[in-house]
């Protein structure tokens, strides 16, 4: 049976390798996956649920995985659940309220190095105001810096497909918070 | 080079930040803006997007991922364990073993008798060919000895008609000889018989 205490303490310690290896992977990626879900689905919450299944999907399936794939296999792996939790989500009619979001004041200089907490959550609320297949490509390629070649095989696209995405989601993004820019001048 | 509208070299902003566009239209837009204040805020506002989202933070990850995620996991193990273990599930699946071993029995024997009655036996396309063959060469041997004994028979009939021939021939010469004696013979006999008339008559 798996120690957690141990596992999480000692790496390497009273238990079998694939177990100690899944644990290690969980480590190094848990981060990459909890970011890019947090900003896909705009809950903390939500996004920590989304990193666990996951991890749990990816120990499922650990045959398919390979060592030098694994992060993208992951990343590939949490963006098509959330995409799916969010297309369930907007069936079920919960979609968030947007209305209630209040934009800061945009006085402020959105280009300083140290981004005021107030213009980061008008950034998030912007970006969650996209829809589902622009926000994935935007977060993947501006957030998480992968190639437009890695975007379209973990999304299962064509690579053309995936430019105009991106060019479209941001075109939306720029109408978005053009509030901003156009005080800020 | 072409020269573009406002509305066009805004639509190609997002191309062009990403080196999307080919050599033509690259260098119209970049014309356009070096002559239009408008385009050229609109191309730093398209700049600065991308860099905004780059520039987001995320809230700490949650220490509790991993062990809830081992926790869920051993769960799921330790039950499915749990059940396979159970005096009921053990019972179950030796009953499931006897009855898939009986089913499979009954299948095999089945499929034995249907073979038996129903099934012919398959001939390779090689063995047929191999037959095939064998017919061939037998019916050419056959052709042979066929001709052979057709000239055998031909033969040992002319040889038995030569024979017959010569049989004939030789009776033909010994009847032809035995008249030619005979024809002798009735010739020494008119003349011994005439010489004794002549005799009688002188003695008259």
């Amino acid at each position: 049976m798996i120690n957690q205490q141990d596992m999480l303490n000692v790496p390497g310690a009273n238990y079998i390798s694939a177990e100690r290896d899944f644990v290690v992977l969980m480590q190094q990626n848990q981060e990459r996956v909890y970011r890019m879900a947090f900003h896909l689905l705009g809950d903390a919450e939500e996004a920590k649920d989304a990193t666990q299944e996951t991890f749990i999907k990816a120990w499922k399936n650990s045959g398919m995985m390979r060592c030098e794939t694994s992060q993208a296999w992951l990343l590939k792996v949490a963006v098509n659940l959330c995409l799916d939790w969010l297309r369930r989500r907007k069936f079920r009619g919960e979609d968030r309220d947007e209305s209630q979001d209040e934009l800061p004041d945009p006085s402020l200089n959105p280009l300083e190095e140290c981004l005021d907490d107030e213009i980061q959550t008008t950034v998030r609320e912007a970006i969650l105001k996209l829809k589902p297949k622009y926000r994935a490509v935007i977060i993947l390629r501006y957030l998480e810096g992968i190639s437009y070649q890695e975007i379209a095989e973990m999304l299962d696209m064509r690579v053309s497909k995936v430019k105009s995405d991106i060019f479209r989601g941001r075109r939306e993004l720029k109408e978005i918070l053009r509030p901003f820019f156009e005080v800020s001048r | 080079m072409r020269l573009m509208r406002c509305k066009t070299v805004k639509k190609l902003l997002e191309a062009y930040t990403e080196g999307e566009l080919d050599k033509s239209r690259q260098e119209a837009v970049e014309f356009h803006i070096s002559t239009c204040q408008s385009c050229r805020q609109e191309l730093e506002i398209t700049w600065n997007v991308p860099r905004l989202v780059g520039f987001l933070s995320t809230p700490p990850v949650p220490d509790s991922i991993i062990p809830d995620t081992l926790r869920c996991l051993q769960e799921n193990h330790g039950d499915r364990q749990k059940w396979i273990r159970s005096p009921g599930a053990i019972i179950l699946r030796r009953w499931l073993i006897v009855a898939a071993a009986s089913l499979l029995l009954v299948f095999t024997m089945f499929s034995i008798e249907y073979y038996k009655v129903h099934k012919k036996p398959e001939i390779s396309a090689e063995e047929v060919e191999s037959a095939a063959e064998e017919i061939r060469l037998a019916m050419g041997i056959v052709a042979v000895g066929t001709r052979h004994i057709q000239r055998t028979v031909l033969i040992e009939g002319v040889r038995t008609l030569n024979a017959a021939k010569s049989v004939s021939e030789d009776t033909i010469q010994a009847v032809s000889n035995a008249r030619l004696e005979v024809f002798e013979k009735l010739q020494d006999s008119l003349a011994i018989l005439g010489q004794l008339n002549l005799k009688e008559e002188k003695e008259l």
